[in-house]
């Protein structure tokens, strides 16, 4: 990280596998320069207080609020965001599983849901159903009540163990 | 985007507290931004530097020491309820550290951001002050260790010289399970507890022989309530003693805050509390 002048600061981060390099305002948060230079529309600008979940992306192998983290704090990081999730055109298994139970109505929460439960299901591949309403408890959604969301996030872990 | 911030980026302790002493009140330190950064966003500070700790690993982490466990200052709340050694030694911490806001806030939040903003209902802060821990405190002028019970002054102000920063935690170990914590939400998740306690009880021969009592968001700061102390230490390791106690920290709120619009609510509240942290820490299960 330089400072530069006009008080723009230089950071060099990973997002979804790809090195960018980008010059930033010091108080621009991940969250816009992921929408706004990087133009990744996936992750949701919620309520910007980190309590509706819609911008969490993964960074570092860490769910986060994305509006909750300066971009120049992700100087060096890696992250993960639900564009990253598809492999060649084919859905991840977390966005299939959502699909086939009805986990996703409006969408609006959906990435953000996504990116927490792919960043448990990393750290624990079979969670109880407590264990994943703990992960997503951060993830508002005014659609489906949540449980077609556990359904699918624990029917996801399933389908990876027996593979 | 906050509005006319610059950020640092200190790569050591020594370059933090030196631009920490040159900035003085034209700086802040930003740990994990989950509070700091909602308030700048509410009350924009053009000009301000932003010193961002995060390159500072060597204050991040948890460690035993002869007695105690050191916590570094900028360790996320989700590794500190996920240590081993919290969890075994210091309960009352790993629990408060484990249901604080969501998994996003715990991973980013840290424990000397939750100390350093003081909250009236911080869940670190009210554990810390029951487990009697200390805070270190440095600044090029040196270091000093303080309670952190003496360090969280009031709501939202901390003794903290606008040239410190705190480096670590040094927590008392406890025998397995003799500390606990509990907090009363607004909702499972993300509610920032209106009322928490937590306490540190040792028995032997089914009695109480040393008792710690904090509360949070029941008295104007987050205290032990040495009065409720006094009652359960040397009474038997039973319901009934929990419960006076819960009714000793009731009345002294209403002693020392007087009667207020929120007392019916919270009296009741309060007792329950307490009685619940403190048959927790004995290893009781909750009567009817
Ligand atoms: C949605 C949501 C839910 C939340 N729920 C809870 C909850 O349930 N319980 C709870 O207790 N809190 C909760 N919080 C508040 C917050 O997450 C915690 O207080 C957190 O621990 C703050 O730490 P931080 O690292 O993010 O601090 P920051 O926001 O980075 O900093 C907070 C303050 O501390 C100062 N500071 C930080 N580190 C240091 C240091 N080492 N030395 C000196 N000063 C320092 C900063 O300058 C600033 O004034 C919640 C927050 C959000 C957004
Ligand atoms: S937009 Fe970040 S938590 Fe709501
Ligand atoms: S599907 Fe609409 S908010 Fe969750």
């Amino acid at each position: 990280m330089k400072q530069l002048p006009e008080d723009l600061v230089s950071i060099r981060l990973t997002v979804n596998g790809v090195v960018r390099s980008l010059d930033v305002h010091p108080g621009e948060t991940l969250l816009e320069v992921l929408r706004g230079r990087l133009r990744l529309t996936g992750t949701k600008r919620g309520c910007e207080v980190g309590e509706c979940g819609a911008c969490t992306v993964v960074l570092d192998g860490r769910a986060v609020n994305s509006c909750l983290v300066l971009a120049v704090q992700a100087d060096g990081a890696e992250v993960l965001t639900v564009e990253g999730l598809a492999r060649e055109g084919a859905l991840h298994p977390l966005q299939r599983a959502f699909l086939e139970h009805g986990a996703v109505q409006c969408g609006f929460c959906t990435p953000g849901m996504l990116m927490s439960a792919h960043a448990l299901l990393a750290q624990d591949p079979s969670p109880t159903p407590d264990a994943v309403r703990r992960a997503i408890a951060g993830n508002l959604c005014r659609c489906t009540g949540y449980q077609a969301i556990v359904d699918a996030v624990l029917a996801a872990a399933g389908e990876a163990n027996s593979s | 985007m906050i509005p006319g911030v610059r950020v640092a980026r200190p790569a050591t302790i020594q370059d933090a507290l030196r631009m920490r002493a040159d900035l003085g009140l034209a700086g802040r330190p930003l740990a994990g931004g989950t509070d700091l950064l909602i308030e700048l966003r509410r009350r924009p500070a053009p000009g301000l530097t932003l010193m961002d700790l995060s390159r500072l690993d060597d204050l991040r982490g948890v460690r035993a020491e002869d007695g105690t466990l050191w916590v570094g200052a900028l360790t996320p709340h989700e590794d500190v309820a996920r240590s081993a050694l919290v969890r075994e030694r210091a309960t009352a911490l790993a629990s408060a550290c484990g249901e604080v806001g969501s998994a996003q806030v715990r991973n980013r939040g840290t424990l000397g951001g939750n100390v350093a903003n003081a909250s009236p209902c911080a869940d670190g802060v009210t554990a810390l002050v029951a487990l009697g821990a200390e805070a270190e405190v440095a600044s090029v002028r040196g270091t000093r260790r303080l309670l952190v019970e003496d360090l969280v002054e009031r709501p939202y102000r901390t003794g903290l010289a606008p040239d410190e920063l705190i480096l670590a935690f040094h927590v008392p170990v406890q025998g397995r399970g003799a500390s606990a914590f509990v907090k009363l939400g607004r909702r499972d998740a993300l509610a920032i507890a209106r009322i928490n306690a937590g306490c540190v009880v040792e028995v032997a021969e089914g009695r109480v022989v040393r008792c710690l009592l904090a509360v949070g968001s029941v008295m104007p700061r987050t205290q032990r309530v040495r009065e409720a102390e006094d009652a359960v230490t040397g009474a038997p390791a039973t319901n009934d003693t929990a419960r006076q106690a819960g009714d000793v920290v009731a009345r002294r709120m209403v002693e020392v805050s007087g009667v207020r619009w929120s007392t019916p609510y919270k009296e009741p509240a309060v007792r329950a509390v307490v009685a619940r942290v403190l048959l927790r820490a004995m290893g009781i299960r909750e009567g009817p």
